[in-house]
């Protein structure tokens, strides 16, 4: 069996599809292998942000406590998917908690390593941003079909 | 409102019609045949699914619907309107399911175990069963769009080996608005040798006793497809969504004659005549309500269309 290094998983994951194998060994140096078991915080709401992650297995979700509510979902993630954007701008805080909802196998990037290597290389950081904000787009698009409650009954007259 | 029927012409030259007829001729699509409410089942706060028996006899009855069509559901002293058929039972009668939202609609709701409603039909274009077959299926359902569908998921169920990977993605409101839900639970839990039989469910907002996902319901389509000339999506839910949706599968690479929608006007006749749906050079009713997204990509950014 062949042990599958970062560089590979990283070139794997669709987030990161059609980057350079430069760019993906940059990446990978801010990167380690993780796993968690259900119910584990990633992150706090609040907490300095210096790190994204890269599922590869498992179910994670991004939650806020509402007072009177308790923990609320917003949203749920899988495998190949991407969770964490509060280390690229300031104030570089998490936003909101992130809780494996299962057991989730993922890959931790350091954003305080990746956001070095992107100010010294802007071509590196051009790339990276470019996915973020592909992603930030697809993200806030459907957010706002959320917003507009499609499934409601806004038209129900008695 | 069931008088139209008497201004029109009901040549089979002039309204095409689909399914198989099980009572007299055609003429009888035209006038509202009497059935019981045999049986009423509450799916969410404001929704209930009413199956409806022919009260006379099935040589009374409307003709078997195929999937994707809808009948006329008459409230007598009330009024009429157009439901999409859910489900047929082996004794031939129909499965609706109804959201309290007008009056109509309401008395639906309210329909007593035992009371008498009017059903004409079926009406419409269905979805595309023919070209189905051998094809890797998308089929995506939000909020009480999975009622048009349901039909047709039971059939594709059935027939599993018919076709290639089947994907099925339904998105509703909060886990306690998500119609079907034990059986969306079986459809998750059936196995297949014969290619992906994958069924996904996602809420707009849920607590944490939510075991399932989270999002909008298009954030469960497939990331890519491996054939997508082979792939064809059916898909029913707000319009809105189905923009999406569509727009999000055509990225994908499936053609836009393979993406089919369902479309919701306000249908009075159900064939063809009284204008009421008439969305640019179609008729929802007749040419519709399922269409190719070829067809009406163009008219559904038009406001007020």
């Amino acid at each position: 069996m062949t042990l599958r290094t970062i560089d590979d998983q990283i070139a794997d994951h669709p987030f990161f599809a059609g980057l350079g194998s430069d760019f993906l060994h940059f990446i990978a140096g801010c990167g380690r292998n993780r796993y968690v078991e259900g119910g584990e915080y990633l992150a706090h709401e609040g907490d300095d942000a210096n790190a994204f992650f890269l599922i590869r297995i498992g179910k994670i979700s991004i939650e806020t406590n509402v007072p009177g509510r308790g923990p609320v979902v917003l949203e749920t993630f899988g495998a190949g998917d991407i969770a964490g954007w509060s280390w690229i701008c300031p104030p570089y805080k998490w936003a909101f908690d992130v809780v494996a909802r299962e057991a989730a196998s993922f890959i931790e990037i350091n954003g305080l390593c990746l956001r070095g290597k992107c100010e010294a290389d802007p071509v590196l950081g051009y790339a990276v941003l470019k996915r973020f904000a592909g992603m930030m787009s697809e993200r806030l698009r459907d957010t706002r079909l959320r917003l507009l409650d499609l499934y409601g009954n806004d038209r129900k007259r008695s | 409102m069931v008088t139209i029927a008497k201004e029109v012409n009901f040549s089979q030259a002039e309204v095409p019609l689909k399914g198989t007829v099980v009572g007299a001729g055609d003429g009888h699509r035209y006038l509202p045949r009497a059935y019981i409410v045999s049986a009423r089942k509450r799916e969410a706060a404001d929704t209930v699914t009413l199956t409806l028996k022919p009260k006379d006899s099935i040589t009374d009855a409307c003709p078997l619907p195929e999937p994707g069509q809808f009948n006329m559901l008459y409230v007598f002293a009330v009024g009429e309107i157009p439901v999409s058929v859910c489900g047929v039972e082996s004794d031939g009668a129909f499965r609706h399911t109804i959201r309290r939202v007008g009056a109509v609609s309401a008395a639906l709701c309210d329909s007593k175990v035992g009371s008498t409603v009017g059903v004409r039909g079926a009406y419409g274009v269905g979805w595309p069963v023919a070209r189905m077959k051998q094809r890797s299926l998308i089929i995506l359902a939000g909020g009480l769009g999975l009622a048009p569908l349901r039909m047709l998921i039971l059939q594709v169920v059935r027939s599993r080996v018919d076709f290639a990977d089947i994907t099925i993605c339904i998105g509703a409101r909060t886990p306690s608005d998500v119609p079907f839900l034990r059986e969306i639970r079986s459809w998750q839990r059936l196995k297949c040798d014969a290619g992906l039989f994958d069924v996904r469910l996602i809420v707009d907002r849920a607590d944490r006793d939510w075991r399932g996902e989270v999002g909008v319901v298009t954030a469960l389509l497939p990331r890519s497809l491996t054939a997508p000339e082979l792939s064809l999506a059916m898909i029913c839910g707000p319009e809105v969504m189905m923009r999406h949706a569509a727009s999000g599968l055509v990225r994908l690479g499936l053609s836009r004659s393979d993406i089919y929608l369902s479309l919701e006007r306000n249908m009075k006749c159900a064939f063809g005549q009284c204008g009421h749906c008439q969305f640019n050079r179609y008729f929802v009713c007749r040419d519709g309500p399922i269409f190719s997204f070829e067809k009406v990509a163009s008219l559904l950014n038009v406001k007020d269309l």
